[in-house]
């Protein structure tokens, strides 16, 4: 049983949510409960076997796990099947099938039609979004990346608000941009590598690492300006974040929290996994300015966060200013700024998620949004204000929440790197405080003076599930930061001492439950290898 | 008496290819035999403007009977009639590309009633007639069979687009597509005539002693003329010019054809004079098509956006995606040698041919008892009226576009690793940028479908129920296949041995070079 699961669990993670929407085709088409509960058990299945993926993880290795090696196109275009998982996508993916099943929850309220092809987008996008944090192919990994555009486009285009077309055109093209010249750029990869192996074709990424490390670093600057580009995108960083707030806005409640929790992190994970390590010279060239972009993000994100009048925009910024610090810490480039980036991701998610699905509660309710219809919504509904101010809590960093522990290593990190940006980026922390905490009061405190708002239903018990679950996590996550961050520590320290070293960055395979041992998937790539003409 | 029989004999064998030859050839043969029956058919018909059914079950039988000799034929490359006639891996695959194609556009036509139409049997063996020709134009080896190949192809084109005499816009675009294709026709001959200046010899293989440089201003003009001839076959800008009309004026089937097909013939031809060697050191090739796809691709890019018919809108979506071609093309003018080019075009051509059969065929079900062609308005809310055509619709479109998991995707990515391996990354970047410039339109289009409520003038494609279950198989059928080739990658395109694309010595020289 472990060696199968060593073997195919990372691709059992693709397929099953892909299985469960075929499968959703199967089921009597009337019956949308049926149907929704069928989408909720494919994504606990999924967090199920995620957590065999954690259990059988050896945390002391910075190698890739579970890795899978198939043939996929031609073997001597060098595309193929490669998936495996190291600390940063174990926890990536975690977060994934852990957001998946909560938010399929909060759809049995907020979805009302045609539930059966928003449950089927729902799955596909899950696969699409494991499959991302865990494809070692550039190939692989760009039709994860953009396969997912297709139900994100749907989702906001078919369930979302009054301005949704205009929103969900402006996310796909704004993405595509990014991802096509990304593509160029990996299709420059892909040819020099082989002109530099006597035409052995690869776009396996251990392979690559070697190859683009070696490269002049005016070559390695425009690859990486291109690659960072999409991911920017994606973050979304300053300046090129305009399409979020639209998208949030527009987008349904699953949609917005999904976006923020998982989708947002492809950018960061892209930035980690193939920006940095592929260009290492060109990625420490160019930290101070991507620091730079970044607390412009934080503090740019947190001023018009606190201008707006729309709950959802006002967290859409908020997203901007948060993943501004991720982005900070990331090219810090130091190991307290880099696992403070990954913690915050998983932070952001957790807490940002809370925050829209709390919005999405509220909307259900009023089908308003607008700030200055609530007020003293503390009185009516006690339970709704205990969950939000535990979401501010742990968006705005308070001790205790893990949010203060992710920025803390953060500002840690780029403090060492650069103290002026690392003070700047520290103001970010007192403005998030602001407009959060100003968010709070305006919503729940004061008089209740709208007569609507006096009437407002407490939430039902299976929202107090979801947000209970997801309260619980934010404080969780405030103490139990050394087991989480224990099993990347290795990856982020060996990606450290490349980059300090000046070397390209070294990693392979492993299979440590397989009685192939290490060396099974490498020889293939190598047998692969010696095929080419 | 006896020697000079045995004279005449050795005289005969020289001259008549050998009899494996009827084997290699046998698709064009039965096609060309097929074609003739049908006009004989149609000549005892009491009705002949009436569909005729005898003549669509032996257009199809001809299909089926050039498949199975392709399943069964041995590849291995021989050239027959000097060089006219290659009969390769290539071939092989092309041929089979244009029975499937042919298959395909006659199913669908057998399933609308604008559609049945095109079975008149005078029409279906100009049909016929025009699939010959494109399969001569794919296995030729030199630019005599090539330009019998192309007219063979484009004369009952012109007929088949002016067919509905009705209808005044099918007439100008009959009109149109004739006089440009005439005055094209004229290009490339001059353009070949320019080349035998220069080389001596019709044959490809010997492309390699053209000179391409200062001194011999007549094989650079010839180079031009040839290239602009094949660009406006290829529908490619500035030569662009009759694509919308034609594909508007056009019976939708058959436009599907002319997009698809066409191109992927026309395509084949030319991997095969690309990759013969042409000494082009000076890049003179290069240039012009590397110059005429980044017009195609701003051109088809920027004006599609402002199209209110959708086939006016998927003109111009071909006209861009025929830049990419010349994008590969400009790659392997260079580099005679790349591989990753040919890899490149043969896959896309063919995933072009069916995402553009699958749209087109989606449009001539959606048309049906519609008078006027559709605008962008008669998609609104399809995915509620007709979802299944919506759906296909969806696929073929994001195909286009080339996003995955959809065929299209494996095409661009070919393209663009070809562009970069020539060292044109300008032009890569142009591709990206335009790209997701008319990802805009495809978007648009899929946003009407899906978000945009239905309304009166939407159209709904509806057709009786057998014949709406045959259109949902075809269909059905192309879209699987986007999805499949999507999926599993264009595995046959890259594996297809193209090493005989580059040259086949003639077994026998006939008469005088």
């Amino acid at each position: 049983m472990n060696e199968f699961f060593a073997r195919g669990i990372l691709s059992l993670l693709i397929l099953i949510p892909l299985l469960g929407a075929a499968l959703l085709y199967v089921l009597p088409a009337k019956n949308e409960r049926l149907q929704r509960n069928f989408a909720l058990a494919v994504a606990l299945v999924e967090l199920v076997a995620s957590f065999f993926l954690v259990r059988g993880f050896s945390a002391e290795s910075y190698n890739f796990q579970f890795s899978e090696f198939r043939n996929w196109l031609p073997v001597e275009t060098g595309i193929h099947y490669i998936v495996g998982v190291d600390g940063l996508s174990l926890i990536l993916v975690l977060l994934t099938t852990a957001l998946s099943p909560l938010v399929l929850l909060s759809t049995y309220s907020s979805v009302q039609k045609n539930v059966r092809e928003f449950l089927a987008l729902f799955l596909f996008l899950e696969a699409a979004m494991v499959g991302t944090f865990v494809s070692l192919d550039l190939i692989l990994f760009y039709v994860f990346w953009e396969a997912m555009l297709i139900p994100m486009y749907f989702m906001i285009g078919f369930w979302g608000g009054k301005n949704r077309i205009y929103a969900t055109v402006k996310f796909v093209l704004y993405t595509v941009f990014g991802s096509l010249l990304m593509l160029v750029a990996f299709a420059y990869v892909y040819y020099v590598h082989a002109q530099l192996h006597g035409g052995a074709y690869t776009t396996n990424i251990i392979e690559l690492y070697k190859t683009t490390a070696a490269l002049p670093l005016n070559q390695q600057l425009w690859l990486f300006g291109a690659l960072t580009l999409a991911f920017a995108i994606k973050v979304p960083m300053f300046p090129v974040h305009t399409w979020l707030p639209d998208a949030h806005v527009e987008a349904p409640t699953a949609g917005s929290v999904i976006l923020a929790g998982v989708l947002l992190k492809m950018g960061t994970y892209g930035l980690m996994r193939f920006s940095i390590p592929l260009f290492p010279a060109a990625a420490i060239k160019m930290s101070s300015v991507m620091i730079a972009l970044g607390v412009v993000g934080i503090i740019y994100g947190a001023l018009i966060a606190w201008r707006q009048t729309d709950i959802k925009k006002l967290i859409a910024y908020s997203s901007v200013s948060h993943l501004g610090f991720v982005v900070a810490g990331i090219f810090a480039l130091n190991t307290a700024g880099m696992s403070g980036a990954l913690y915050q991701m998983v932070n952001h998610g957790v807490s940002t998620g809370a925050l829209f699905l709390l919005v999405g509660v509220i909307y259900e309710r009023r089908h308003t949004r607008e700030l200055s219809e609530f007020g003293g919504l503390a009185s009516s509904m006690p339970w709704y204000a205990f969950f939000f101010v535990i979401a501010t809590l742990g968006s705005v960093a308070l001790p205790g929440t893990g949010g203060f522990v992710g920025e803390w290593m953060i500002l840690f990190g780029v403090f060492k790197a650069n103290s002026v940006l690392g003070i700047l980026a520290a103001s970010g922390v007192v403005l998030g405080a602001i407009y959060m905490l100003w968010l709070v009061l305006k919503m729940f405190w004061g008089p209740l003076n709208n007569s609507e708002n006096k009437k407002l239903e407490d939430v039902c018990g299976r929202e107090a599930f979801i947000l209970g679950t997801l309260s619980v996590a934010i404080f969780a996550l405030g103490v139990l930061s050394t087991p989480v961050l224990e099993h990347a520590q290795a990856s982020l320290m060996h990606l450290q001492k490349t980059l300090q070293s000046g070397e390209a960055y070294i990693i392979s395979f492993e299979n440590k439950n397989s009685q192939l041992g290490s060396e099974a998937p490498q020889d293939r790539v190598a047998a692969s290898e010696r095929n080419h003409p | 008496m006896i020697e000079k029989n045995t004279l005449l004999q050795t005289r005969l064998a020289e001259i008549l290819p050998s009899a494996t030859f009827y084997l290699h050839a046998f698709p064009i043969l039965i096609f060309l035999i097929a074609a003739m029956s049908a006009l004989l058919l149609g000549v005892f018909r009491s009705d002949p403007d009436k569909p005729s059914f005898t003549a669509y079950g032996l257009s199809v039988a001809a299909c089926l009977g050039g498949v199975v000799s392709i399943a069964i034929n041995h590849v291995a490359p021989v050239a027959y009639l000097g060089s006219g006639f290659l009969s390769d891996a290539l071939t092989q695959f092309g041929m089979l590309a244009v029975i499937l194609g042919t298959l395909a556009t006659l199913s669908l036509a057998s399933c609308t009633n604008v559609g049945r139409n095109l079975l008149r049997a005078e029409l279906v063996a100009l049909l016929l007639t025009a699939s010959a020709g494109l399969m001569i134009l794919l296995s030729a080896g030199e630019f005599l069979t090539f330009f019998v190949g192309l007219e063979l192809t484009s004369i009952p084109l012109y007929i088949l687009v002016g067919f509905q005499r009705q209808s005044e816009r099918g007439l100008e675009a009959a009109i149109k597509y004739f006089l440009l294709g005439a005055v094209a026709a004229a290009f490339i001959l001059l353009g070949m005539a320019f080349i035998y200046l220069n080389t001596g010899s019709l044959q490809w293989s010997d492309l390699s002693r053209l000179n391409l440089d200062r001194n011999h201003p007549f094989a650079i003009a010839g180079a031009l003329l040839f290239a602009s001839g094949i660009a406006f076959k290829l529908a490619l800008a500035p030569f662009h010019m009759w694509a919308p009309d034609v594909y508007q004026g056009a019976n939708s089937v058959l436009t599907g054809y002319m997009a698809g097909m066409v191109k992927l013939g026309v395509v084949f031809a030319l991997i095969r004079i690309l990759s013969a060697g042409l000494r082009d050191s000076n890049g003179y090739l290069m240039w012009i098509f590397g110059i005429i796809a980044a017009l195609s691709i701003i051109v088809g890019s920027l004006f599609g956006l402002v199209q209110k018919s959708v086939r006016r809108l998927l003109a111009y979506s071909s006209v861009a995606n025929a830049g990419f071609f010349a994008l590969a093309f400009a790659v392997l003018a260079y580099n005679p040698g790349s591989e990753i080019s040919r890899q490149a075009l043969i896959a896309y051509t063919f995933i072009y041919a069916i995402l553009t059969l699958g749209s087109f065929g989606v449009l001539a079900w959606l048309e049906e008892g519609v008078e006027e062609d559709l605008d962008r308005k008669s998609l609104d809310g399809l995915g509620k009226k007709n979802p299944f055509a919506a759906f296909a619709f969806t696929i073929f479109l994001i195909g286009l576009a080339g996003i995955p998991p959809v065929a299209g995707f494996f095409g661009k990515l070919l393209i663009l690793n070809s562009a970069v391996s020539g060292g044109l990354i300008g032009l890569a970047i142009i591709l990206a940028m335009f790209s997701t410039i008319s990802l805009y339109y495809y978007l648009s289009l899929i946003t009407a479908m899906w978000f945009h409520a239905p309304s009166s003038h939407t159209a709904e494609g509806h057709l009786d129920v057998t014949v709406n279950r045959r259109m949902h198989w075809t269909i059905g059928m192309l879209a699987a296949a986007s999805l499949v080739i999507g999926i599993v990658g264009p595995r046959w395109a890259i594996k297809l041995d193209q090493r005989t694309a580059r040259q086949i010595a003639p077994t026998a020289q006939i008469g005088v070079p």
